[in-house]
């Protein structure tokens, strides 16, 4: 809390006192490493499907279930939450995971065997989020499966270690529901982002942070870096799946105001920065000039192309390049 | 059974064996959702609340997390006893607590040196925060003359016109980035405008008041709807449309089973007989 009117809560003395040992604790907390590399060890190569679906009425719970499968995804007896990117409505605008793409998730996780599956989120700009899963469709297709939805602003919490320590922060609370998941599968919609580049598996991650405690929006996350957020957030959650819309994408100034842009593809992975990857590369951008990404790649997932097994289509068939805001240019290109 | 005689059952059956009530049944007790039953069931909020966990005067949530913008709510469920001990204590706070001064903005017009309320330490000011503070100070030391009082209000007068969006209402905090104008919503117009209650006449409450009569049922979510409900009677203006609206929604969605709309829903559906006196500065 700031201090500029009333009676200060540290006296002059306390000052000279704390401020040496605060510089000295900040240097040595910039000095210290920002993750133990031992926690992140992870395969040579990582598996990423893209598999073709053009519209949302088509068999998506085929479509996800063969993704399963092919990527060996282990769900059996195993609760599942589902964590899609629920932001904003507009009617015009594709800004969030179509609900099919999350009842289907749902569908073929129960399957597959699922001990339960739960739809989690909490949105980050809206404050009555009942009116934006009723708005957006989902409360009826959650209705229909008898699927639970929680609100993971309001959600009780836990102070959670963080597994690597970019934001400066040792923890945050965080919703026990994604805590005690046994599988969480994030599932955002594919976006470019006027401050990211592109918000997709990762930058999903965001809507966990608990609005009842850290506000709407969740300011601290813009306070620390963005960059910085999305990095600790993804070492401490540790999704063990993404499954991305890129049924329908959004271009331009993205994530809410941008125009929506067909791509015909779901992206599955376990590896999220590997699915992030692939997905800035069928969007036409350059995974490692992302600093997210390129933090990323360096100990939580593979970033390079040669590191990422195909399986699925090929991505030459879905490639394109999305509209972006000015400003990221740079981030263009192939790699 | 009758639609509100179900919510009131809902939120009795919902109270923890601390005195509190959850977000969600069966889960910990939080304050926001413990300040909205407290209104909605017209209860004492003194003797729960001044067992609240408390820093500098402030209520904390269980873990020891400040939020200023439920410290707002407190103060609004505090007001039937501004004297005790608990309220007292609670004016210094929320007179200190601020959102961070920035310097000018190069991706969006608007004053950044202006200090409204922040949700918590070291962020920016945002919309709902400021409103729930500013009205919560207002309740409990309207009539003050301590300067530092009189210069929050006015600190949260200049946010809600600085910050109003171009159509009128407001976002949740900035009103336009990178060069397009952003939508006011619903909650937070109704919240800025039961803020700026003693500001009537000001244009920016005239528009956000244009906006919200215009646009009042076009956020179907329990919380919208009442805080609009809250706001137009407040304002003297009709709400059997927005009333008719909460309750189906309830009968549809029963609110997600969230207890802090319920409770909320209930107080706009049945304060209309005290004049919704909690929310009047």
């Amino acid at each position: 809390m700031s201090e500029r009117a009333g009676r200060p809560l540290v006296s002059r003395r306390d000052l000279l006192i704390a401020g040496p040992v605060a510089a000295l604790a900040g240097v040595l907390a910039w000095r210290a490493p920002k993750y133990d590399p031992a926690r992140f060890a992870h395969a040579a190569t990582s598996d990423v499907a893209i598999l073709p679906a053009d519209r949302y009425d088509a068999d998506l719970v085929d479509v996800i279930g063969r993704g399963l499968r092919l990527l060996k995804v282990e769900v059996r007896g195993k609760k599942v939450l589902l964590k899609p990117n629920l932001v904003e409505f507009f009617p015009d605008r594709v800004i969030n995971t179509d609900p099919a793409v999350v009842a289907a998730a749902a569908e073929a996780f129960l399957h597959h065997g699922a001990r339960s599956v739960v739809v989690a989120e909490g949105p980050g700009h809206r404050r009555d989020t009942e009116y934006l899963v009723t708005a957006t469709g989902l409360f009826d297709r959650l209705r229909e499966l008898r699927t639970a939805f929680v609100d993971l602003n309001q959600d009780d919490v836990r102070r959670a270690r963080l597994g690597s320590r970019f934001m400066g922060l040792q923890d945050l609370a965080l919703p026990v529901s994604v805590l005690d998941a046994d599988l969480v599968v994030s599932m955002p919609k594919l976006k470019t982002h006027h401050w990211a580049g592109m918000t997709c598996s990762l930058k999903n991650l965001f809507g966990v942070v608990p609005g009842a405690v850290y506000g709407w929006p969740k300011n601290l996350l813009h306070f620390r870096g963005i960059e910085n957020s999305i990095v600790d957030l993804a070492a401490t959650v540790r999704p063990g799946l993404a499954i991305v819309d890129g049924i329908v994408g959004m271009e331009g100034d993205g994530p809410i105001m941008g125009r929506a842009r067909q791509v015909g593809a779901l992206v599955m992975g376990q590896d999220l920065v590997a699915v992030d990857a692939t997905c800035a590369r069928l969007i036409g951008l350059r995974p490692e000039r992302m600093p997210y990404l390129a933090t990323a790649g360096a100990f939580l997932g593979n970033l390079e192309p040669e590191r990422i097994s195909q399986q699925g289509e090929p991505l030459s068939r879905y490639a394109t390049t999305f509209d972006i805001r000015p400003g990221l240019k740079a981030l263009q290109g192939r790699s | 059974m009758d639609p509100i005689a179900q919510m009131r059952d809902a939120l009795v059956a919902s109270r923890n064996a601390d005195g509190g009530w959850p977000y969600y049944a069966g889960k910990a007790s939080r304050l926001e959702p413990t300040v909205f039953a407290l209104l909605a069931l017209r209860e004492e909020a003194t003797a729960i609340l001044g067992r609240w966990p408390r820093l500098h005067g402030l209520f904390v949530e269980p873990g020891g997390a400040l939020n200023y913008g439920f410290n707002g709510q407190a103060a609004i469920a505090l007001a039937r006893s501004p004297e005790s001990a608990v309220a007292r204590s609670l004016v210094p706070g929320l007179v200190r607590a601020r959102g961070l001064a920035m310097p000018p903005s190069v991706i969006n017009r608007q004053d950044n040196s202006i200090q409204g309320w922040s949700w918590t330490d070291g962020t920016f000011s945002w919309v709902e925060s400021t409103a729930w503070c500013l009205l919560g100070l207002k309740r409990l030391a309207a009539r003050s003359s301590d300067s530092d009082v009189r210069a929050r209000f006015e600190d949260g007068r200049r946010y809600f016109v600085d910050r109003v969006c171009k159509e009128g209402g407001w976002n949740d905090g900035n009103s336009n980035m990178l060069g397009a104008d952003l939508p006011p919503y619903i909650p937070t117009t109704a919240l800025a405008l039961l803020a700026m209650h003693d500001h009537a006449a000001d244009p920016v409450v005239q528009t956000g008041l244009t906006y919200l009569g215009e646009r009042k049922l076009t956020e179907q979510g329990g919380l919208a709807l009442s805080l609009t409900r809250i706001c137009l009677g407040v304002y003297g203006e009709a709400g059997a449309d927005v009333e008719a609206a909460i309750l189906s929604t309830w009968t549809r969605t029963s609110f997600l089973e969230s207890v802090h709309v319920t409770a909320l829903a209930l107080y706009a559906l049945t304060a209309s007989g005290h004049g919704f006196e909690e929310f009047r500065v």
